[in-house]
């Protein structure tokens, strides 16, 4: 399949995807932000939220990024190696203690990237083609026992994203639940891919030539996406 | 009177020989990473070691940086300020084989030392994810043969692991860690061995405490006094203490 791009609508950028996938949290949520797109959404939280982000180091419940190197602990970072200050409510812990909190089941959702991901919900993200060997982390404890699996994905231009089966090395089965993409919002429903919400100015058949799988429109229509941010670089002009 | 601070790391790793299984603490990156210890353990010029650690993809040379930040950006240590990641052993080729969790940059255009240590055929890596690699050595720790976890069955880290279902969930087996020597990084001890840690530093690093045989710990600090109540590693984990040459968080 060749790469779509729709010939005049925007699509979300990198952060414009990390504003709508953090307009999900509700206050109280415990949540882990994997590297790359989903360590964005930390721009769109406040102390006043209390949402607890968690780092799978053994961080949970941090204040925002440091802003000066005054303000910079080395000893602490997120995962993703962002200096980040203390808050009241934070709390440190050991690394066994950490994964104990994932496996759990205690954590809300896990916000993720991936190389690729099928309609049933499998993820691929720690082994590229070519590759040695595979960076798996902390990424399969978190997609196989997370509640929730959100998945960041860029699918313009890039092809084989979101496919019927994946060619890649799985991370784990059936677990994601919701695709957040540049071009819309997607659920992955007992192997069906609901349409939720697409960005202005694209249909489901636009959305159709972007990826293998079939799309199902949403029993309740398909809502347009909205960014409550005035941020300027939320679109990727077409 | 019992006193475990020894006097420097090269004396602190003295009986670490070729052919040792070295598990480390620490996590992607500098803080929590015994880089004293393991400086003073590359010196010893070892071969075929076998190295555990959650990180072990980036040496020194050719260091890519993990983090956001650089430019104006605040800024944590790298190891081109002179740290010395898990990865600086494979670079050397003292490594036979790693047990990790990152053992790669994920880049196929550019090989971490382990990765080009499988390429020449000398460096065998087994990759597991960070939960599991915790648990196996917390059982090494606690006297225990292995745990069942969920993760990772069906996928290639489950490949030919033990399957038992418990409430219709199918886990997998994974199997204690024993290694010869865990060696790791912390904020402050006092003579006895307890050990207390700062903030994300703390990481793997209680996990690996006790695993191994022998378990030998670099701290920016040694005090006459630990309140009982928030020491994190007992003492009876930790066998040799020497003061680490980097001052990252006594500031």
């Amino acid at each position: 399949m060749t790469p779509a791009q729709h010939p005049s609508a925007p699509s979300l950028s990198r952060v414009g995807i990390a504003r709508r996938i953090s307009q999900d949290f509700r206050e109280g949520d415990v949540i882990n932000l994997g590297v790359g797109v989903p360590m964005l959404c930390s721009l769109f939280i406040e102390d006043e939220d209390d949402i607890f982000l968690h780092s799978e180091h053994g961080v949970l419940g941090h204040g925002r990024t440091a802003r000066t190197q005054d303000e910079v602990d080395p000893s602490l970072a997120t995962a993703g190696r962002q200096p980040i200050i203390p808050r009241p409510g934070m709390v440190v812990m050991d690394h066994a203690e950490s994964f104990a909190l994932i496996r759990g089941g205690h954590l809300d959702a896990t916000i993720l990237g991936a190389f690729q991901v099928s309609v049933q919900g499998d993820l691929a993200n720690f082994w590229l083609p070519g590759a040695i060997a595979g960076a798996i982390g902390g990424a399969q404890d978190l997609a196989f026992c997370a509640r929730r699996v959100v998945v960041a994905m860029q699918l313009l231009p890039r092809p084989r994203r979101f496919v019927n089966r994946l060619d890649l090395e799985m991370t784990a089965p059936r677990c994601v639940d919701r695709l957040v993409t540049d071009i819309g919002v997607i659920d992955l429903e007992d192997g069906r891919a609901i349409v939720r919400e697409l960005v202005p100015g694209w249909s489901l058949e636009d959305a159709q030539r972007v990826t293998e799988v079939e799309l199902v429109a949403a029993p309740e229509g398909i809502a347009e996406v909205t960014l409550k941010s005035d941020r300027d670089d939320l679109w990727t002009a077409a | 009177m019992i006193n475990k601070v020894v006097e420097s790391a090269a004396e602190a790793v003295a009986d670490i020989g070729s052919g040792a299984m070295i598990a480390f603490g620490g996590f992607v990156g500098v803080p929590g990473v015994p880089s004293t210890l393991i400086k003073a353990i590359a010196e010893r010029g070892l071969s075929d070691l076998t190295i555990i650690a959650c990180e072990s993809g980036r040496g020194r040379a050719g260091a890519q940086s993990y983090g956001a930040g650089g430019g104006n950006q605040p800024y944590i240590p790298e190891p081109e300020d002179g740290v010395y990641p898990v990865g600086y052993l494979a670079e050397l080729g003292q490594v036979r084989k790693a047990i990790t969790t990152f053992s790669s940059l994920n880049n196929p255009n550019f090989d971490g030392p382990l990765e080009a240590g499988v390429r020449r055929g000398d460096v065998e890596i087994e990759l597991i994810g960070q939960g599991s690699l915790c648990e196996r050595l917390r059982c090494g720790r606690a006297g225990l043969g292995g745990v069942y976890t969920p993760v990772g069955v069906g996928t290639k880290i489950g490949e030919g692991k033990d399957v038992r279902y418990f409430d219709g969930v199918p886990h997998l087996l994974e199997t204690a860690l024993r290694p010869d020597f865990a060696i790791i990084s912390a904020y402050q001890a006092d003579r006895f061995g307890n050990l207390i840690y700062r903030h994300g530093a703390r990481t793997t690093n209680p996990v690996v405490a006790g695993s191994g045989k022998v378990t030998i710990v670099e701290v920016e600090e040694v005090v006459d006094y630990l309140d009982p109540q928030h020491i994190v590693t007992p003492s009876p984990y930790v066998d040799r203490i020497v003061l680490s040459d980097r001052r990252l968080m006594v500031r």
